[in-house]
């Protein structure tokens, strides 16, 4: 076997100019199919409405999230103003909640309880009242409001409650830097509840005069609001939290304002086993889970 | 013949007619039949259209390994899977293109046909394009000393099938 029969043998492989012809024709092809393919898929790819629409949708459900998240926080029992708390720190707040008289028969009587704010006059039963009002007010003042009905139409049972409401104000009327205004509204309307209440409780067809102050909004970052007065005191705060198993008692709720910032914020106060309340109680900002340390700045 | 249509598949058009044979045969060598090697060799063209032009090549022998090279990974490719390892080997006379040898030059393509893969390349290489074990050695990528074992090897094996004294290198 000699290396020139194997070269032979090699050369006997050659194609024909046909098969040549039908490879070049069949690369050619086949390149110019890849091209096209290449084109088409550097093409922008139309993706179905559901992908395009994933992200609107998921920010949709995000912010209805946060609606219900919030409307849950203020319709929960522990935001209700339970009377004497809640008005304290009313009074230390440039703006008021909504508050209810029953009955008033004009609007002249409402007009007297809140200068600078909004007087809504509406001679309608209890029930139709509330529905009608209810959309106009934030939904702080709503809880405030559905606060105050049962206290109109138990009347005797309720009166020591309100009377409680009643007496502490002056000394969150003297705070200096809050809109002494809205805390005089709020003393005037409230003992409006006081005396009517008590002379309602025979009358079974009642009228509700609402007054509707608009709050700040809720929304806010929980950072700016770090002072709440409380009892005629201040507390400050530096976010230090507190576990919840350290809290004791609810103390009611109210809200939170910052130096830096305009309108407030809700919250809730809870006293801490072992801490009086003189020197500190806990704080969770409506929406948030943490509890933070209030401690007496005075 | 082969009709350039522009400058472009002018130049690819040149180059495809100055390796289209020696593609095509390492590509018959392993397919054993002329539509798996056709089909072979169009893939091994469409690998240097798909070559990016900072990739050009140093020499017309440098493309030249290139394409052989390339061409003997595609088969082997091929022939590693399964449909074309369940394929009956076929008649490698019949398929031939050139039929017109007598019974001597047959049996030495056959012999050559029947080699083990992974001597046929180191054998075309030697033998046919006659490549120094060196240069073997840089185109399949592989210790010169594996490449002298390859050819020992496959002489051996075409001596037994051959009878006779095979040329040393």
């Amino acid at each position: 076997m000699k290396n020139e029969e194997i070269k032979r043998a090699w050369e006997r492989l050659t194609p024909d100019e046909q098969a040549k012809e039908r490879m070049l024709q069949g690369i050619m092809a086949r390149s110019a199919a890849m091209e096209a393919q290449k084109e088409t898929s550097a093409e922008p790819v139309v993706t179905p409405w559901y992908v395009r629409l994933r992200v609107p949708m998921g920010v949709s459900a995000a912010a209805m999230a946060c609606v219900m998240v919030v409307t849950l926080a203020v319709g929960n029992p522990l935001l209700v103003n339970n009377g004497s708390s809640r008005q304290e720190l009313l009074g230390t707040q440039p703006v008021s909640g909504m508050h209810t008289t029953a009955p008033v028969a004009s609007a002249d009587d409402a007009e007297a309880y809140a200068p600078g704010t909004e007087a809504v006059t509406a001679p309608v039963p209890v029930q139709t009242t509330f529905t009608t009002v209810s959309s106009a007010l934030t939904e702080t003042s709503l809880d405030h409001f559905l606060n105050e009905i049962p206290a109109v139409t138990t009347a005797e049972s309720q009166a020591p409650s309100v009377s409680e409401v009643v007496t502490s104000p002056t000394e969150a009327v003297s705070e200096p830097s809050i809109t002494t205004a809205a805390s005089v509204t709020t003393l005037t309307e409230e003992t409006e509840v006081q005396t009517t209440a008590h002379t309602e409780a025979a009358v079974t067809a009642t009228t509700v005069t609402a007054t509707v102050t608009q709050l700040p909004s809720l929304y806010g970052d929980m950072y700016d609001f770090n002072h709440v007065t409380w009892a005629g005191l201040s507390y400050d705060t530096v976010y230090e939290t507190v576990p919840y198993s350290r809290l004791t008692n609810h103390l009611g709720s109210g809200v939170a304002v910052g130096d830096a910032v305009n309108g407030s914020y809700t919250i809730l106060l809870y006293e801490i086993e072992g801490v009086p309340v003189e020197r500190g109680f806990a704080v969770q900002y409506a929406g948030q889970r943490e509890y933070y340390y209030f401690y007496c700045v005075e | 013949m082969l009709q350039s249509e522009s400058p472009e598949e002018s130049g690819f058009q040149r180059v495809y007619r100055q390796h289209v044979d020696a593609v095509y045969r390492v590509c018959f060598g392993f397919m054993k039949n002329n539509a798996d090697a056709e089909d072979a060799v169009q893939e091994t063209f469409l690998k240097l259209l798909q070559r990016g032009e900072d990739q050009a090549f140093e020499s017309t022998a440098h493309e030249r390994a290139w394409l052989i090279v390339t061409a003997s990974n595609i088969c082997k490719n091929h022939l590693r899977s399964w449909t074309r390892q369940k394929r009956k080997e076929m008649e490698s006379m019949d398929e031939l293109p050139d039929r017109s040898g007598d019974g001597g030059e047959n049996r030495v393509l056959e012999a050559v046909l029947q080699l083990p893969d992974k001597y046929k390349t180191a054998i075309y290489l030697f033998y046919y394009e006659e490549y120094s074990c060196s240069d073997i050695a840089a185109a399949l990528k592989k210790k010169e000393s594996t490449v002298r074992s390859l050819l020992k090897r496959g002489r051996a094996i075409l001596q037994k099938a051959l009878g006779g004294e095979a040329d040393e290198e």
